[in-house]
């Protein structure tokens, strides 16, 4: 069974690499991140902080935030279009005449995605962080009419792994609801389009709700992450909800999310009559 | 003879409508099978059904003597299929397509994909994207999908589907060379009833989802055989004895200017002596049957 999903995983990827938009996704991620990161710095101006000067955190988040957002709907785009462009097509019909079964063609899916959000992830990271290290400085960050250290270089780099690693979860969560879309319709038109507009409506959604009401929906915690992390590189006094923290919610909210998504994705997956 | 298909009660009903009926199939080993009837008999939906596609509402399935549900994986090592329109990765080339379904089917080498692509005549633009090929070219792609991993059992619904007639005749000759050389068992379903009648050696008749008849090609043409053709003078006298006769359900003169006569065979042997013992000359008198399409539109 595992040589089976192992063999249908790098068939997946075979098709994910052959892909044009795979290729211009990443090369918009290139554009646009460095383009945030700087010219959020340049165009915003430095606050009235105690910052001397850029900071590598900082810029990391003026990229990392747009970034990841760029990231989250190119994920939605391949994750909704897992299924229903296999429907589509009627290459559905070819893959289950073939000696696996539908779980594990599911399941080489769910692997499929898993990687490219990694792959998403770590490509928005590494280029959000090159850009941030040329330009700025790693360090302790010195208050200039004080003279004192105001925050200690390592303190900085700790809060800005915890924001991360707090905005992956959700991010691979959005892989899931697009996979649990892409089952919904036979249309790879219909699945991108009803994967973004409900991503986006959710979106838009967090930035209306009492705090308490966000915190249920899943993509609210990259948001909430990164905006802590700009909020603190910027030099604000700022630090993580304690409920959140103590509750670990970035983790336990996607994950419900994720245990919800993959078995209502797979029963109508396994219960559909493959008529394309 | 070892039963490579077996449909017991196979039964498919879409809400009220019923698609496929109570279906009993018999396919041997080594068997061209023609699957024949018309356009929205079943064939595509009883295919779908024997390859797990679409769930039966009753029935069972037996390849290889084993149980579809049961064996799945096991079965379908050995069966290839082209379910009705061939479906590709436009993007990708031939070579790309086939190596998805390599890596999903298992234990084929990659040697095998120039191979399967030289057999079906796409060879010279294997790297080619499939989304620039013509529909010919798609259709001996999806002939080619169906053959990569070797089957002992081919399933290809409406293979000829846009080819034209040299396409046609490279793959009915490369079916009758796989069928002849490594005794690979086609099933091949149709609405042509003359590529059926070329290409195969057993047939079996769907319509309205309910099987007609399934046997032998020679048995059924034997069975098309309804009278004679006799060629004689004086006609005109030819055609009032044969008119007046209650056990004659036809007589018409062709446009060739024979006579057709349509009658039980048992009479054959009367029509002469009547005409004979009546001074009529009969000059030619052959069995004459009706098309596999009159047969097929009379039952």
């Amino acid at each position: 069974m595992i040589d089976r999903i192992g063999r249908l995983t790098a068939a997946e990827f075979l098709k994910l690499a052959s892909q044009p938009f795979f290729y211009v996704s990443l090369f918009l991620l290139v554009l646009f991140i460095p383009t945030f990161e700087l010219g959020t710095a340049i165009f915003a101006g430095q606050k009235e902080t105690a910052w001397k000067s850029l900071n590598s955190v900082q810029l990391f988040a003026y990229g990392f935030k747009p970034g990841l957002k760029i990231a989250t709907y190119v994920l939605l785009i391949f994750s909704s279009m897992m299924f229903a462009g296999e429907f589509d097509r009627g290459t559905i019909k070819n893959l289950l005449t073939r000696p696996i079964t539908r779980l594990e063609f599911f399941i080489a899916k769910c692997v499929t995605i898993t990687g490219l959000a990694l792959l998403l992830f770590g490509f928005v990271f590494y280029v959000s962080s090159v850009v941030a290290l040329l330009r700025g400085d790693v360090g302790p960050v010195w208050h200039d009419s004080q003279y004192y250290i105001h925050r200690d270089g390592s303190v900085m780099l700790a809060f800005a792994r915890k924001a991360v690693l707090m905005s992956f979860l959700a991010f691979v969560t959005a892989g899931f609801m697009g996979i649990l879309v892409s089952n919904l319709t036979e249309s790879s038109g219909y699945s991108v389009a009803i994967a973004l507009v409900a991503f986006l409506v959710s979106d838009l959604a967090t930035g209306m709700l009492i705090d308490r009401a966000k915190e249920k929906l899943f993509m609210y915690y990259p948001s909430y992450a990164i905006d802590k992390l700009t909020q603190f590189g910027e030099g604000d006094t700022t630090r993580w909800a304690p409920h959140i923290d103590e509750q670990m919610l970035y983790l336990t909210v996607p994950s419900f999310y994720i245990i919800v998504f993959i078995p209502l994705a797979f029963s109508i997956f396994r219960s559909r009559n493959i008529t394309a | 003879m070892v039963a490579v298909l077996q449909t017991e009660g196979l039964t498919k009903h879409f809400g009220a409508f019923k698609a496929v009926q109570d279906l009993n199939l018999e396919v041997q080993e080594g068997d061209l099978y023609g699957f024949l009837g018309p356009n929205g008999s079943g064939k595509t939906t009883t295919m779908r059904m024997i390859l797990r596609l679409i769930r039966a509402t009753a029935g069972r399935v037996r390849l290889f003597g084993m149980d579809v549900e049961s064996e799945f994986i096991r079965i379908m090592k050995d069966v290839g299929a082209l379910v009705e329109l061939p479906a590709y990765y436009p993007y990708l080339s031939a070579v790309k397509n086939l190596e998805i379904l390599r890596l999903a089917s298992g234990a084929t080498p990659a040697s095998r994909i120039p191979e399967v692509l030289e057999t079906v005549g796409l060879a010279p633009r294997m790297h080619d994207r499939v989304g620039t090929y013509s529909q010919g070219m798609r259709q001996r792609l999806g002939i080619a999908m169906a053959l990569l991993t070797k089957p002992r059992l081919v399933f290809l619904d409406e293979p000829t589907n846009g080819l034209d007639p040299h396409g046609i005749n490279h793959i009915r000759g490369v079916i009758q060379e796989l069928n002849r050389r490594d005794g690979v068992t086609f099933v091949i379903s149709s609405h042509l009833l003359h590529e059926v009648e070329l290409t195969c050696n057993r047939v079996g008749m769907i319509k309205q989802g309910k099987l007609l008849v399934q046997d032998k090609l020679d048995a059924i043409i034997a069975r098309t055989i309804d009278g004679l053709r006799i060629v004689c003078a004086p006609r005109e006298k030819a055609l009032g004895l044969l008119g007046s006769q209650p056990w004659i359900k036809e007589t018409r003169v062709e446009p060739a200017g024979s006579v057709r006569v349509i009658c039980p065979a048992e009479r054959f042997a009367d029509v002469n002596g009547l005409l004979v013992s009546n001074g009529v000359t009969v000059s030619e008198l052959t069995p004459a049957r009706k098309t596999l399409e009159e047969f097929f539109l009379s039952q």
